[in-house]
C-alpha cells in the first residue's frame, strides 16, 4: 500500500445522515468502510514522514548516528541538509541542549559540561560537571579556541612561531574534522595582536573564519577570510581600517563575536582619535563597518570593555570604577539606538569589593530573561534576574577544568562540506 | 463521556474509526487544524468522519484540549507529564499518529517529545520493530553503515 504524508491531509471526509456531504477531498467513495484504508489496517501503523522528522529532530546526535542504520530511508532523511538544519535549529532554541565549554588546565584537552538545564537543576559535582563520555573529551594541545558555532568548534594551531598558524575544525559528536591552509605573516608590534573569528553565512550556506593582523611593513591592518569547503586559501578582505583591541589578560576576547551573519571585535578607529568602537565584518559580502558603543558610556583606564553574545544579540560590558558592572545589549544588530542596558550589578551585592579583570562573564540568557554569569575562576556563578534585581548563587566547581567563555550545541553539521 | 451530547446546540460531531460519535464544542474542534475548514460548513446534523482516529485517541485528545487551559500556567508542565505518564509505547505511537493527523495545537510537540525520549536510548532493532520499519540494508551494507557511524555506537551495548 502506498502511503505518503500528503495522503493524511486528503483523506478526511464529512458525512451527514440525510445527504452525503463531501466537503473534502479524495475520490468519491460510497461507503464509510472505504475510509479505513489507512493505518488502522496495519498491525504496525506507519508514521508519516513529517511526524518522523518531528521525532528525529528532537533526538541527540548520538542517537541519530545509530538510527542512520535503521533503514536506507532513515539514513537518507537524517543525512539531508534540510534535516540537519532543522535539527540544529531545534537544539539551538532549546536551552536544554546547550553545554558550557571548558578546557583542561594542563592544556591538553577540551571538555563539555553537562547540559545547562542539568547544571542549573543539579549543580553538585555528581555526576561530574564535565561530561565523562568519550566524545566530550577532546584531546589537543590547547592554544586558542577561535569559536563555537552550530555544533562546530575551531581552534588555532601554531607552527614554530606565533605568526605561522592554521585553524582546526571539529564536530566533536561526529568526530569529523578538517583544517584550514596555513598562513603566516610578519610579527606586528605589541599594540596589535592577531585576532580571529568563526561564523556561518546563511546566504552561501558556508562557514567562514576571519583572521586580522597587522602588517608592520605596510603599516596597516589586514583581514583575511577562509571559507570551509571553498577555495583553499585565505582571501584578503578589501579593507579593514581599524585596529583590534583586546586586553592581554583575556584570551577569548581575541575571538570575534558572531551575531546575525557578522563577526564583531572591539577596535579603535585610527581616523577618529582612536576612540573605541565595534568593528563588524559581514561574513556574507566580506565588508566591514564600524558600530558605535552606547553613547552614555564613558570609558576609563580600568573599564575593561568586552563583547559578548547573549540571546542572539551583541552585548557590551564594562567595569565602572571597580564598583559595578554594566551590561548592554544591542537589540537590533547595527542599530546604535537599540543599545539597551540589561543589568547593572554592584560587586558589593554578591559580597565582593571588586572583581578580577575577566569577571563577571555573562554566559547565557535563560528562558525567563535571567542571565547566567560567572563571577570568579573558582566556578562561582550567579543567575541574575534583571526584572527583580535579585540573584541566586550557583557553585560549579570542577577540578582542573576552566570554563571557556562560550557554549556548544549538538549538531550533525560537518566541517567537511561536500563540494 | 463519548456519547454524551454537548449542551451547546452548535456542537460538532466527530466519528472515530471504531464507530463512536463524540460531540465537542467548536472551541475544542477548532484546535484540530485538519478539521477546521469543515467546521464552518457543518450543521448539527453533520458528522465528521475521522478515519485515522480511534475512540481511545480522541478521548485523550479532548482530555488534553479541555485540561490544559484549566491548568494554572505553572502547572502546565505537571499536567503534560501526567497526561503521557501511563501511556504504553504502543498507545503513545497511536496517539502521536492521531494527533499528527488531526494537527492538534500543542499536542504534536508534546507527543513528539515523549516518543523521542522513549526511543532516545533504544537499539536500532527496537526502533525498527517499534515503527514497523523494514530493514532494507543487506548485511554488508548495514555493517558498512555501522562502521561509518562507529562514533555513535561507542559505549552502546549490542543486544
Amino acid at each position: 500500500m502506498h502511503q505518503t504524508s500528503s495522503h493524511f491531509s486528503h483523506s478526511i471526509m464529512s458525512t451527514s445522515n440525510h445527504k452525503r456531504q463531501r466537503t473534502v477531498l479524495q475520490p468519491p467513495c460510497q461507503n464509510d468502510t472505504l475510509l479505513l484504508n489507512t493505518t488502522t489496517q496495519r498491525s504496525v501503523p506507519l508514521l508519516p514522514e513529517e511526524l518522523m522528522v518531528e521525532i528525529l529532530s528532537r533526538l541527540p546526535v548520538k542517537s541519530l548516528g545509530q538510527f542512520c542504520c535503521v533503514s536506507k530511508h532513515w539514513k537518507s532523511i537524517i543525512s539531508t541538509s534540510d534535516f540537519i538544519k532543522y535539527h540544529l535549529h531545534r537544539s539551538a532554541t532549546e536551552f536544554l541542549h546547550h553545554r558550557l565549554l571548558g578546557s583542561d588546565v594542563l592544556g591538553i584537552g577540551l571538555r563539555f559540561s553537562r547540559s545547562l538545564r542539568s547544571l542549573i537543576d543539579n549543580p553538585s559535582p555528581s555526576p561530574p560537571l564535565f561530561d565523562e563520555n568519550p566524545q566530550f573529551k577532546i584531546l589537543y594541545f590547547c592554544t586558542l579556541i577561535v569559536g563555537s558555532c552550530n555544533g562546530l568548534i575551531c581552534w588555532l594551531n601554531y607552527f614554530r612561531e606565533y605568526e605561522d598558524h592554521n585553524i582546526h575544525y571539529l564536530n566533536p559528536l561526529t568526530r569529523v574534522e578538517s583544517e584550514s591552509p596555513r598562513f603566516h605573516h610578519r610579527k606586528g608590534d605589541l599594540t596589535c595582536f592577531t585576532v580571529f573569528g568563526f561564523g556561518y553565512d546563511h546566504v552561501s550556506d558556508r562557514y567562514k573564519t576571519v583572521a586580522i593582523y597587522c602588517d608592520p611593513k605596510a603599516k596597516k591592518t589586514i583581514a583575511r577570510v577562509y571559507t570551509l569547503g571553498g577555495e583553499n586559501c585565505w582571501r584578503k578582505i578589501k579593507s579593514f581600517p581599524f585596529i583590534p583591541r583586546w586586553s592581554s589578560a583575556s584570551y577569548t576576547n581575541r575571538c570575534g563575536k558572531f551575531v546575525s551573519g557578522t563577526l564583531n571585535w572591539l577596535a579603535t578607529n585610527p581616523n577618529d582619535r582612536g576612540s573605541l568602537i565595534v568593528a563588524s565584518v559581514d561574513i556574507g559580502n566580506e565588508t566591514c563597518v564600524e558600530i558605535l558603543l552606547p553613547s552614555v558610556v564613558k570609558l576609563q583606564l580600568n573599564s575593561r570593555p568586552k563583547l559578548w553574545v547573549l540571546g542572539g544579540c551583541l552585548c557590551f560590558s564594562y567595569n565602572f570604577n571597580d564598583i559595578h558592572f554594566d551590561l548592554w545589549q544591542m537589540k537590533v544588530h547595527g542599530v546604535v539606538d537599540s543599545w539597551t542596558k540589561l543589568i547593572t550589578i554592584s560587586y558589593m551585592d554578591f559580597g565582593m569589593d571588586h572583581c578580577f579583570h575577566n569577571y563577571p562573564r555573562p554566559f547565557f540568557i535563560l528562558e525567563k530573561g535571567e542571565i547566567l554569569l560567572q563571577i570568579n575562576h573558582h566556578g562561582a556563578f550567579i543567575i541574575y534576574n534583571p526584572r527583580l534585581k535579585s540573584f541566586q548563587s550557583l557553585w560549579l566547581e570542577s577540578n582542573n577544568i576552566i570554563f571557556e567563555g562560550t557554549t556548544h550545541i549538538e549538531s550533525l553539521v560537518s566541517p567537511c562540506p561536500i563540494l | 463521556m463519548a456519547e454524551k451530547a454537548s449542551p451547546s446546540s452548535n456542537s460538532i460531531s466527530l466519528k472515530t474509526v471504531d464507530g463512536k460519535i463524540f460531540k465537542v464544542s467548536p472551541a475544542i474542534a477548532n484546535q484540530m487544524l485538519t478539521i477546521q475548514p469543515l467546521i464552518k460548513d457543518s450543521d448539527s446534523s453533520t458528522i465528521i468522519s475521522l478515519p485515522d482516529v480511534a475512540a481511545f485517541h480522541l478521548t485523550k485528545i479532548i482530555e488534553y484540549l479541555e485540561g490544559k487551559p484549566a491548568a494554572a500556567p505553572s502547572a502546565v508542565d505537571a499536567f503534560e507529564a501526567q497526561f503521557v505518564k501511563d501511556l504504553s509505547p504502543e498507545e503513545l505511537k497511536g496517539l502521536l499518529i492521531a494527533v499528527g493527523y488531526l494537527k492538534v495545537n500543542g499536542l504534536v510537540d508534546l507527543m513528539a517529545n515523549t516518543v523521542a525520549k522513549l526511543i532516545e536510548n533504544k537499539s536500532v532493532e527496537y526502533v525498527r520493530k517499534f515503527f514497523g520499519v523494514v530493514n532494507d540494508f543487506t548485511p554488508a551494507e548495514e555493517a558498512k553503515c555501522r562502521q561509518e557511524h562507529a562514533w555513535a555506537f561507542d559505549g552502546v551495548d549490542e543486544d
